[in-house]
């Protein structure tokens, strides 16, 4: 096993070493060096020259790719063009603003997702199964942006249970109590509308699971030997359906990631999502690059974690 | 959007895990193939006698993939009717826009602004004084026609990479599933948006290309793990052991046994594909304000005051969008069915 975690390891090496060059390759396409972010119209243009030789900005892309790689090792991320303030520290909040909501999201998808899956599951072409797979088959047709939309105006604007924007009080102090309570509850709206579409795959392919499990021969088998019901359930079929949808969670963060763009938008709540389409609006593009290389990043992490967690938990996967 | 990927993620792993011998499009495969016959005749190389008394002509020919798939949606009544629907939204839309002017649509008429729907504006008018109703039809068209040229393209280059991938295996297909690997961590909803921004000339055309260049990798996935089952099979070997080229066994006889699951594929990856460019246009960065498409209807609900007092606006379009996934859905499902015997009702 520890072969297969070492190989899935250094199959992310080069992964994210392209990921960089990419990234890279669209900065240099983009307007604007590093120098636009210290820009003061003042300066005359050789001077302007003179600095750009002088940090290496006239060198082979080569040259520069191992600079800005370098410096990023070092945690120098660049200049803001827009705010002129070092990238990392504009990116600062942010990034754990979307930590936390996919951190959310994911477990509403979980909390709610897998008991709806068992229960479809369980009983099926019962009532309650019916109404589950409606629910997943609506689900599967409406765009999340479309969702969090119609979440939005009936929670937040017609019934107002809900902050509409924002990701916490900004009277509060931090590190108060409070301060914390109103996180939860600015994050509540947003992660429920990203939980109850995202959660659909989940019930459905829990459910295909249990549906299949149901029928094989040690379930039979524990049946014969005088288990309850409820035992076969717990111990048996749900603890083999489960697999899939527990590997899974690597990818299911990632592409919570990925998604939330739309969320932190129409929820105008402050996050990397936001931020990104903010930078590009006002073509600050070292932001934008930053934040790409993060997610991307952030999508590698999370495709090894999930293969990791595969390999522990089903050994088949291992032997490839 | 992370939804919509997901959701292909998840059909492909459906689709991946249909069990080979329960493969409606590859029924019957041990029943002789008459073209085959036919070349063992004329080599001559096996005298087996009986050969010479199969009659060629009458030999049961397996059905078509493209008809058990149509004979499922057929016998799908909800199936039959979303395919109705979506002939009728389409041949609607595509024959109004005949008499539509694109360029009148989206002028702004500052006399109308924000009107609700009335005898002159069948739907109302929106910030801009431009009539929702003809940005819907022309939004609609626009969306379909993106949707079906990403579909195209995604699927082509994913089939053919999937085939060239899993007939050949070996060294090329480890270098050509990393490629796919690679491309399916990139945060591509946040590239397409710089692409769009960077760059200077982009059309219709360039950005189908840009959203094709991402998404093909489900559809070269799935077909890869197809070609790998099929290229084992008794068939393919016969006809490489006759001497059959690579090129002639792919186009001939390995791509018709894989067309139902490609059609299939085609039909939820359409689904998909029309809410990603909706998506997109939502946040702003999928076509100009000039060229609406569904998603730009939606993205105007972004402002608060349209969201809640002017529904007229952004409503339409939402429940088109829900209709359009719900139909395509539908159908794609009812073809997915065709592919699994068990499940078929025809």
């Amino acid at each position: 096993m520890i072969k297969f975690i070492i190989r899935r390891i250094l199959i992310s090496v080069p992964q994210i070493f392209l990921l960089s060059l990419l990234i890279f390759y669209l900065a240099s396409l983009m307007p604007g060096d590093a120098l636009s972010g210290v820009l003061d119209p003042n300066i005359p243009a050789e001077a302007l020259e003179k600095q750009r030789e002088a940090m290496g900005l006239n060198n082979p892309w080569y040259i520069q790719y191992r600079d800005w790689v370098v410096n990023m090792l070092q945690g120098d991320f660049g200049r803001s063009y827009f705010q002129q303030q070092p990238v990392l520290d504009v990116i600062g909040d942010r990034l754990m603003n979307t930590i936390w909501l996919s951190l959310f999201s994911t477990i509403l998808i979980y909390l709610i997702g897998i008991p709806l899956g068992m229960l479809s599951g369980r009983y099926n072409d019962s009532l309650l199964d019916n109404v589950i797979t409606g629910y997943t088959y609506l689900g599967f047709a409406t765009p999340s942006f479309m969702f969090g939309l119609l979440m939005v105006l009936v929670f937040g604007f017609n019934l107002a249970w809900f902050p509409t924007s924002g990701s916490v009080d900004p009277k509060l102090d931090p590190w108060t109590i409070e301060y914390f309570f109103s996180k939860v509850y600015h994050l509540i709206l947003p992660s429920l509308s990203i939980a109850l579409i995202g959660l659909v795959g989940t019930v459905q392919y829990l459910r295909g699971g249990i549906i299949e499990t149901k029928q094989k021969d040690y379930v039979t088998l524990a049946r014969a030997k005088g288990l309850s019901e409820g035992k076969v359930y717990s111990r048996h079929i749900f603890r083999n359906a489960i697999i899939p949808i527990a590997a899974f969670f690597g990818y299911e963060i990632a592409g919570l990631l990925g998604g939330s763009i739309f969320i932190e938008m129409i929820y105008a709540y402050p996050g990397m999502g936001r931020l990104f389409l903010e930078s590009i609006s006002t073509r600050d593009f070292s932001v934008a690059n930053v934040l790409m290389l993060f997610y991307g990043f952030l999508t590698i992490v999370g495709t090894l974690l999930s293969d990791i967690i595969l390999s522990i938990i089903d050994p088949r996967i291992r032997i490839k | 959007m992370t939804k919509d990927n997901k959701n292909l993620n998840d059909e492909n792993r459906e689709l991946n895990d249909v069990n080979p011998e329960n493969t409606g499009f590859r029924k019957d495969r041990n029943e002789a193939h008459p073209t085959d016959i036919d070349t063992h005749n004329q080599s001559g190389t096996h005298g087996i006698e009986s050969h010479d008394t199969i009659d060629v002509e009458n030999l049961p020919r397996s059905t078509p993939g493209w008809k058990v798939v149509l004979g499922e949606v057929f016998a799908d009544k909800i199936a039959l009717f979303s395919l109705i629907i979506m002939i009728a939204i389409t041949s609607y839309v595509f024959g109004l826009t005949m008499f539509l002017k694109q360029s009148e649509i989206v002028t702004v008429d500052l006399f109308s602004i924000n009107q609700a729907p009335n005898d002159e504006f069948r739907l109302g008018t929106d910030y801009g004084g431009r009539d929702i109703f003809g940005q819907l039809i022309i939004g609609t068209r626009n969306s379909l026609l993106i949707g079906v040229l990403v579909t195209a393209i995604s699927v082509s280059f994913g089939t053919a990479y999937g085939v060239i991938s899993g007939y050949f295996g070996g060294q090329i297909d480890n270098l050509m599933m990393r490629i796919v690997d690679f491309m399916m961590v990139l945060p591509f909803i946040m590239i397409i948006v710089v692409y769009v921004t960077i760059s200077p000339d982009y059309s219709i055309v360039s950005f189908s290309l840009i959203m094709s260049a991402f998404l093909w990798t489900g559809t070269a996935r799935l077909i890869r793990s197809l070609a790998i089952q099929e290229k084992e099979q008794d068939y393919i070997n016969a006809s490489k052991t006759l001497g059959s080229s690579n090129i002639k066994i792919i186009f001939t006889q390995l791509l018709p046994n894989l067309i139902g699951i490609i059609i299939v594929n085609s039909t939820l990856s359409l689904a998909a594909n029309i809410g990603i460019e909706s998506g997109l246009s939502f946040i702003g960065f999928g076509f100009p304000e000039d060229t609406p498409s569904l998603g730009t209807l939606l993205s105007y609900a972004t402002q608060t005051q349209t969201l809640r007092l002017r529904p007229w606006i952004w409503a339409p379009a939402a429940i088109l969008i829900l209709i359009l996934m719900l139909c395509v859905r539908n159908v794609g499902e009812a073809m997915r069915r065709a592919g699994d015997a068990r499940q078929r009702n025809a």
